[in-house]
């Protein structure tokens, strides 16, 4: 009620105004670059799985995999930060109320990250990035935005969920 | 996680406070040279008197972002926060 008060003061006669949270509340967020991140992930373990069948593993080859690895662990970061930000900082009370599945899909992605970042394993990867899509939906959908799916034009091919701002 | 003080809330503002020490933890509204009013919390008040403060966020400005600042340019101590309804 006071907030009600102070806002109606607020139109009458405008309040200064001072920063605070973030400081440059930019209201920029896009899950595209989680998506993206886990796509990196799965490139990152496909070069992985062709340097295992490799006959020689010189120093080369161990470079490379390290080289591999890092950007892995590095890309799974990302997406545990990226998604955290977007779970944390945009979505708000109406819509959490209309997308009730969204902590739990949010927990399902981390612990998903884990995993991905742990081992080498596609299959579990791919399926982070559904995880990650499901994510991307539910976020443009609470903006009104309509979604499709499309395979990424560039490795590893996979099914990306893109809001159809043309709609 | 939520902002403490989140976009569009109400703040009440003490500026006669600031004839008492400034301690760590406070919330000040800062006039900076560089970031304009800013509220952050004091992080330290170091052993010249200049307040050194932090934001509450991730994507805050940095304490050595934000340097220094002068008991001059502290406008008052934050004593309430009212936030809109869908916090």
């Amino acid at each position: 009620m006071i907030y009600k008060i102070l806002n109606k003061l607020d139109s009458n006669k405008p309040f200064n105004q001072v920063s605070a949270h973030c400081d440059i509340p930019c209201k920029i967020y896009d899950p595209i670059s989680a998506q993206l991140a886990v796509l990196t992930m799965i490139r990152m373990v496909d070069l992985l799985n062709e340097l295992q069948r490799s006959v020689n593993f010189h120093l080369e080859q161990q470079a490379t995999f390290n080289r591999l690895v890092g950007e892995k662990e590095i890309h799974g970061k990302k997406v545990k930060e990226e998604i955290s930000i977007i779970w944390g900082d945009y979505f708000k009370h109406p819509q959490l109320e209309a997308y009730p599945e969204l902590h739990g899909l949010t927990h399902e992605i981390m612990l998903a990250t884990s995993f991905a970042k742990q081992h080498i394993n596609r299959d579990k990867t791919v399926l982070l990035l559904e995880k990650v899509n499901q994510f991307s939906e539910i976020f443009w959908r609470s903006k009104g935005i309509p979604v499709y799916r499309a395979k990424s034009p560039y490795p590893p091919s996979e099914v990306l969920v893109y809001p159809d701002l043309k709609a | 996680m939520a902002p403490f003080i989140p976009s569009e809330s109400y703040i009440i503002v003490a500026k006669w406070l600031i004839i008492f020490p400034i301690k760590k933890g406070q919330r000040l509204i800062i006039n900076h040279s560089k970031y304009g009013l800013i509220i952050k919390t004091v992080a330290v008040v170091d052993k010249n008197g200049f307040v050194w403060s932090r934001g509450e966020s991730k994507g805050s400005i940095t304490i050595e972002e934000i340097g220094p600042v002068e008991k001059r340019q502290i406008l008052g101590r934050v004593i309430s926060v009212f936030k809109p309804e869908v916090y």
